[in-house]
């Protein structure tokens, strides 16, 4: 049984589901809150069902990359990590225009689009968080911003709204397959897809900064902000052998416009590692193309192939993954309402811990000998 | 071989990489049975592409969700 509702019915059918008897292939998020996620893991021990969260991100080939090369042991154990997200003004802007836009649906950005980020963080690290600290607000995408570009006549959708110059228009009937999917079924749940991205009618943040503690001791900064020029991220990973440095560009999307989702810009992705005492190098960066930086023909072949390919970064994820991965954004959601640290042990129990891999040991020895460069190839099942 | 049986719930934009992946690169190996949503044009669409791709997919309202997996059983492991 495959769920791709919105956000906030996950929960209700993978339940469901599940005390019917049924395997369950969620997408991202698993849920949005605490309460849902806690119901979740309940019925899965209850029931002994399968619940598999398709995590594509882990399935993009550079980022499978990374996970090797931190495998490698190649900047040693991790001890704290920048990362940073950037979505643009197209991409970033169909947030607020669809039912993400509200809390209740989505659980915000931090949560419908974050938990991607910090999925791959848990996977990458082997490990999981403990503490938030975060700081969001909504600046950009508010009235006060329309007003300053001049877009005094907007309406609440852009399909009647009378300012054709505004830079965020989305015109449904151009696209065919959104024309299909959404404007021609209004009629049935008077769901419009084109709401005003400038809406007082918003809940969710635009800009959100964050700090976490990991189980491992790592410590990340975090941020997200969905009103830039590029659509992308940086991270940086900092281990007692040094440092790997990695940047993707991705190409501008609307989703159902008919283009690719989240493909990646040739090129543009970068992985450099920086040895605390050798010189730093770039490695060739593993072939990805098509949807989510090459990570959706991967994990479908990983889902209905007869024969998925071997599995050595233990990157298929199931409800304990799709657990982990929300309660960063679950926690970061309650930290910008209160003002306060909050600790993902408060928020849910006996979720127990993801497989992982194994990582390099923080008992091994250190040396200030130079080292080679290290030359990580793709797995023989890697399609180029 | 019998093909794996699925049945799906949610048909927006991201429902697609599913639908479209079983029934173009994968029904050597698997089948979509059902297909649920709470807007029935997108039910009608969904069932009527995958008639397009040679499948016959039956769709359900999302209040009938208990009934299609009844009626359409899709597989599941066994239980660990």
């Amino acid at each position: 049984m495959i769920v791709t509702t919105k956000d906030c019915f996950h929960d209700v059918y993978i339940v469901r589901a599940m005390e019917l008897g049924c395997d369950v292939i969620t997408e991202k998020p698993m849920t949005t809150d605490a309460e849902k996620c806690q119901h979740i893991i309940d019925t899965q021990r209850a029931t002994g069902r399968r619940c598999r969260v398709t995590f594509n991100y882990r399935y993009s080939p550079p980022r499978t990359q990374m996970k090797a090369l931190l495998m490698s042991g190649v900047i040693g154990e991790v001890l704290s990590l920048d990362f940073h997200w950037m979505l643009d003004t197209r991409h970033g802007a169909d947030y607020f225009r669809r039912w993400h836009r509200n809390k209740e649906n989505s659980g915000g950005l931090m949560v419908h689009k974050a938990t991607h980020h910090f999925d791959l963080i848990n996977w990458w690290l082997a490990s999981v968080p403990e503490a938030v600290f975060a700081q969001g607000q909504r600046r950009f995408y508010t009235p006060q911003t329309a007003d300053r570009f001049g877009l005094t006549a907007r309406t609440e959708r852009c399909h009647t709204c009378p300012e054709t110059g505004c830079r965020f228009r989305l015109d449904m009937a151009e696209h065919e397959g959104m024309k299909r999917l959404y404007l021609d079924n209004e009629v049935y749940d008077g769901y419009f897809r084109d709401r005003c991205v400038f809406s007082e009618l918003i809940d969710i943040e635009d800009t959100m900064a964050l700090v976490v503690d990991y189980a491992n001791g790592a410590k990340m900064s975090y941020s997200l902000n969905a009103f830039m020029p590029w659509e992308g991220y940086t991270v940086a990973i900092n281990g007692t052998k040094g440092r790997i440095e990695h940047t993707t560009i991705e190409s501008s999307y609307i989703n159902a416009d008919g283009t690719v989702p989240g493909q990646t810009v040739e090129r543009g992705t970068t992985i450099r590692i920086i040895p605390s005492f050798s010189p730093s190098y770039d490695v060739d960066v593993w072939t990805s193309r098509g949807g989510h930086g090459g990570g959706d023909s991967r994990i479908l072949e990983d889902l209905f192939s007869e024969t998925p390919p071997a599995d050595p970064y233990l990157t298929a994820a199931d409800q304990r993954a799709g657990a982990y991965s929300i309660l960063t954004g679950v926690a970061a959601n309650t930290s910008m309402r209160t003002n306060t640290l909050i600790r993902i042990a408060d928020l849910v129990h006996d979720i127990g811990l993801p497989d992982y891999a194994p990582m390099p040991s923080p008992d091994e020895p250190l040396s200030f000998e130079q080292v080679p460069p290290v030359d990580i190839g793709p797995p023989d099942t890697f399609e180029g | 071989m019998t093909r794996k049986r699925y049945v799906q719930v949610g048909l927006g934009g991201r429902s697609r990489m599913y639908l479209h992946g079983i029934l173009q690169m994968y029904a050597d190996t698997s089948e979509m049975a059902a297909v649920c949503d709470i807007n029935e044009g997108r039910v009608a669409l969904a069932v009527e592409e995958a008639h397009e791709a040679g499948a016959a997919v039956k769709g359900y309202p999302a209040h009938q969700f208990d009934r299609m997996i009844a009626e359409t059983k899709p597989d599941r492991s066994p239980t660990r």
